[in-house]
């Protein structure tokens, strides 16, 4: 979808239209199920949330400023909730605990590959995982990042180089872009 | 690309979701109509709730008012009834309740 396609469909949902917002759906689904994805470590607890996240951005289409990057909005929609979540419920975080212990038994077609994600990221911090799942799988900007998360800016580049580290050194590589 | 990019390249590519999931927009789809079905409902209800409220308490006006307006009719509350029914339907249509109803007024 263009830039100017998305404004024109995002006018639209603004004034009630599903089949438009479907349409934005459709368009960032992947990038706000990505950021789910490695931030809980379980697909559908992930998609569970995304949902929740969109069905959220719906009802406050009105409230979303024109000129803003609606992927980001969605994205700092998506980081809120799950705060909540682990905020709110205790017996959550302990499931997701497990969840990256049981993540080698999650059906995928890669299994290996899938392990690996689970396991390394889990191994970070979670503001951290968030940093790192925004700005190196998501490919935000560290200030568009630092918007979304709701952090300075060198906390935020903090947190994606020493997440980036310490994922090379988990994966068994040095990072060599240093 | 230097290999520690290529590295983490293929770990991201290990966690995607599809670029493209029908399934995934039609749950996200149903989920907004239930949510705005439900609000809906929930208006109209509090909407039925206060014009009946409303009628009760100004019943013996509006019982007077009906039988000078309706003339020789038997029944002027039945008459007065229907007109707060419908307006009250016509209020939740311009309201937008028609619409979330699928009856296809405003789209």
């Amino acid at each position: 979808m263009t830039s100017d396609a998305e404004a024109a469909a995002i006018g639209r949902a603004r004034k009630g239209s599903s089949e438009d917002f479907a349409r934005l759906v459709g368009e960032h689904q992947q990038a706000v199920r990505g950021f789910l994805r490695r931030l809980l470590g379980n697909h559908a607890d992930a998609d569970d949330l995304a949902q929740e996240a969109f069905l959220a951005a719906w009802r406050k289409m009105a409230e979303f400023r024109g000129g803003e990057d609606f992927r980001a909005w969605i994205m700092g929609i998506a980081w809120r909730k799950w705060l909540t979540g682990r905020r709110g419920e205790t017996r959550r975080r302990a499931r997701e605990t497990e969840t990256w212990r049981d993540a080698p038994t999650q059906t995928t077609d890669r299994p290996d590959d899938r392990l690996d994600a689970a396991a390394l990221l889990g191994e970070l911090p979670d503001d951290q995982r968030a940093a790192v799942a925004l700005c190196l799988a998501g490919g935000f900007s560290h200030g568009e990042a630092a918007g979304i998360l709701g952090l300075p800016l060198g906390t935020v580049k903090s947190h994606v180089a020493r997440g980036r580290a310490r994922l090379l050194e988990l994966m068994g590589g040095a990072d060599d872009a240093i | 690309m230097t290999q520690s990019d290529t590295l983490l390249d293929r770990l991201w590519a290990s966690d995607a979701p599809p670029a493209r999931d029908p399934a995934f927009v039609i749950a996200v789809m149903e989920r907004t109509a239930r949510a705005s079905a439900a609000r809906e409902w929930l208006n109209l209800g509090l909407a039925t709730l206060a014009g009946g409220a409303l009628a009760w308490a100004g019943a013996p006006i509006l019982s007077d008012v009906a039988s000078r307006a309706t003339g020789g009719l038997d029944s002027p509350q039945l008459v007065m009834a229907s007109v707060i029914v419908a307006s009250l339907a016509g209020l939740y249509a311009l309201a937008g309740g028609a619409r979330e109803l699928g009856f296809g007024l405003r789209d």
